[in-house]
């Protein structure tokens, strides 16, 4: 069984390898930074690509809901979170 | 002092002391006595070929001034090919029925006479032709423009277009220059170089050197031993700036065209030789434009030639109208108004400054970015030297890949911090004047931009610097560098990409891009003129015709009929169709 660790450094690899970031290894993101502007300074693109390779990985769909996003997209922690509630593979 | 007498038209006539010089060679020198001998020479041996257009090709100077002046006289049209490549010299020959040529094996089989030493003709008793007044309203040189793709656009130019720019220059800048010899960097072939290292000394009696100097530092020693003129290019002149090249030396006057000067380069010249660079501005369809100088860099307007006339075209870009423009509109009273791709803010005083390229708006999810717009504001961080941005395909979107050279600083940045952190200060110095999305994501820090003999900078070489990298793998869809579209056509001006995904597995010894991209690139264009994704129901009348090559640069139409039933594809070169086809849209059933 995957611990809930496990997702969160996959979910890093899989920001790293998905969008294609330069000199960044998934261990120098932290779990509970921004990943939006201030913090890994992912932008608007940048959530639509997360948005189809989670779904490809997991089987989550990220809904048109800007509020809900935000808090999903917020950290690596939340995103984590949300694949757990709502995984299908 | 003899005021000199400053005419093309008349330049053969004139009655110069025979012992003065007109050209230094490394031997020596050539005398005025020995120029008219060998142009009359010439002549006569190219009236009894009974030719008109001569493709003319040399690398020194002398050889080149005997040649072009030669043709005229016998009646004849000088083509001018930007270079002596092989391909280059092979597109052009076709236009050409004889040959100037310091190598003759470029034309060894070629239709045509083949002239390889221009100066042999000079025999003692040797009757050449009576050299009177050419008439300058003929045709007298036909140019290329170095664009960023394929094989340049022919510009013709009169005697007098020549002739009124020479002499535009020496009421500019003749002042002071009494006396001075000029050396060059760059090459006559082009129409600056032309002018200024060829036809203003030789028209207005000052010595030119016949060589090209390409490494900048060994034409100081020679110009250092007398009064002189640089005729220079940014790409050398930055060169000789970081070598400390120019130290010492105190030239009359450098000039430098065909690209922007950077900042760091023009305050470095200045503060080496005392001697601030005077920039031109123009280009081979409009002559001179305009001209500036700063000492201290900086946003310095430039300030038009007399009798050029300027104003800004709808889309802010330059029009240039003057007698000295040969291309474009005829506006009446030998002038002709040609609208530039530069685009401008033209102060009350008829100053303007440069506000980039029209052509270089890109859409970064569904955002315009202007290019030329952030990499000014790129080079005004400290870190910056020279910075150059290119749309790259990453995963969905495109995104902005950035080519830094690095100033002194910037190395030094570089060194104590990486790559990663350098990067991350840009990017931070950046995003309060665009938007996020259009933020450069990929940085490459490197020596040199990778500019061509011509000092441009095409974009296929800047994007191949970030070839093959990260992202979703090689592209699958040409470089889109203009797209028109018209009713139920849309055109696109495309460039091949070298990194182009299929050429992984197909042709491995000669990649040539493969039918099905071929189709795939008439539907992109067919979804982006109809608005809306294509179901296609059959493909007809599909014709490949010559092999489409890494690098390219090709042109692809599209046209829908009536009733949108059917795309009619094209892609082609100025040599011809390269594939032709129709796609058969399926009908909508579901309703």
């Amino acid at each position: 069984m995957q611990t809930s660790d496990t997702i969160e450094t996959d979910l890093k690899t899989l920001i790293v390898d998905a969008l294609a970031l330069e000199d960044i290894e998934p261990s120098d993101i932290e779990t509970d930074a921004p990943l939006f502007v201030e913090g890994l300074g992912l932008d608007s693109i940048d959530a639509l690509e997360l948005a189809v390779v989670l779904e490809e990985n997991y089987g989550v769909k990220i809904d048109d809901d800007p509020e809900r996003n935000q808090v999903i997209f917020a950290s690596v922690r939340n995103l984590a979170e949300f694949v757990r509630q709502n995984r299908a593979k | 002092m003899r005021q000199a007498p400053v005419t093309l038209a008349g330049l053969l006539r004139e009655t110069r002391p025979p012992g003065q010089i007109v050209a230094l060679t490394a031997a020596g020198s050539h005398t005025w006595g020995a120029f008219t001998g060998h142009v009359a020479a010439l002549a006569g041996r190219l009236r009894a070929a009974g030719r008109q257009r001569w493709l003319i090709f040399f690398d020194d100077s002398y050889d080149f001034a005997v040649a072009l002046f030669a043709v005229a006289h016998s009646g004849g049209v000088a083509i001018l090919p930007p270079n002596g490549q092989f391909g280059t010299i092979a597109r052009l020959r076709d236009a050409a029925d004889g040959f100037l040529l310091g190598d003759a094996s470029l034309v060894a089989d070629a239709a045509g006479e083949v002239i390889a030493d221009p100066l042999a003709l000079l025999a003692p008793g040797a009757r050449g032709v009576e050299l009177g007044d050419l008439d300058a309203e003929a045709p007298f040189v036909e140019l290329f423009t170095s664009g960023s793709s394929g094989a340049g656009k022919r510009v013709a130019k009169r005697l007098r277009h020549l002739d009124e720019e020479v002499q535009t220059l020496e009421r500019t800048f003749g002042g002071g220059l009494a006396g001075a010899s000029f050396f060059a960097n760059v090459t006559h072939q082009h129409i600056y170089g032309a002018l200024f290292r060829l036809l203003w000394p030789l028209a207005s009696g000052r010595p030119f050197a016949a060589r090209t100097y390409l490494h900048g530092g060994e034409v100081v020693g020679r110009m250092a031993a007398q009064p002189s003129v640089l005729v220079s290019s940014p790409v050398q002149l930055r060169a000789m700036a970081e070598s400390n090249a120019l130290r010492g030396l105190s030239p009359r006057a450098i000039f430098s065209s065909g690209a922007p000067l950077d900042d760091a380069t023009a305050a470095a010249v200045a503060s080496a030789t005392g001697v601030a660079v005077t920039e031109i501005f123009g280009s081979t369809e409009t002559g001179g434009v305009a001209w500036r100088q700063r000492p201290q860099g900086g946003d310095v307007a430039w300030r038009a030639f007399p009798d050029v006339e300027l104003a800004t075209a709808d889309d802010g870009r330059l029009a240039v109208c003057s007698r000295l423009v040969s291309d474009g509109d005829d506006a009446g009273g030998g002038r002709h108004r040609f609208v530039m791709g530069d685009r401008v803010d033209v102060g009350l005083d008829g100053t303007f400054r440069l506000r980039g390229r029209a052509d270089r708006i890109v859409k970064i999810g569904a955002k315009r970015l202007s290019l030329p717009e952030m990499e000014a504001e790129l080079a005004r961080h400290p870190a910056v030297a020279e910075a150059a941005l290119v749309p790259i395909r990453r995963g969905l979107e495109s995104r902005v890949a950035a080519a830094v050279v690095p100033s002194e600083h910037g190395r030094a940045r570089l060194d104590d911090v990486g790559r990663a952190e350098l990067g991350r200060d840009l990017t931070a110095a950046l995003a309060p004047y665009f938007d996020r999305v259009t933020l450069p994501r990929v940085w490459r820090f490197v020596d040199a931009l990778p500019r061509n003999a011509q000092g441009k900078l095409p974009e296929e070489s800047v994007a191949a610097l970030f070839a093959g990298d990260g992202g979703d793998g090689p592209p699958l869809d040409p470089v889109v560098e203009e797209e028109t579209a018209a009713g139920n056509v849309l055109r696109r001006r495309c460039v091949v990409p070298r990194d182009l995904a299929y050429f992984a597995g197909h042709f491995e010894f000669r990649p040539i891009v493969p039918g099905v991209a071929h189709l795939r690139w008439a539907v992109d264009a067919g979804e982006t003129l109809l608005g809306e994704p294509l179901r296609i129901a059959a493909v007809e009348a599909l014709k490949f015709k010559v092999p489409l090559e890494p690098g390219a640069a090709f042109e692809l139409e599209v046209e829908a009929d009536a009733d949108r039933r059917r795309l009619r594809f094209r892609l082609w070169r100025d040599e011809g169709e390269i594939s032709t086809g129709r796609i058969v849209l399926a009908r909508e059933i579901d309703d």
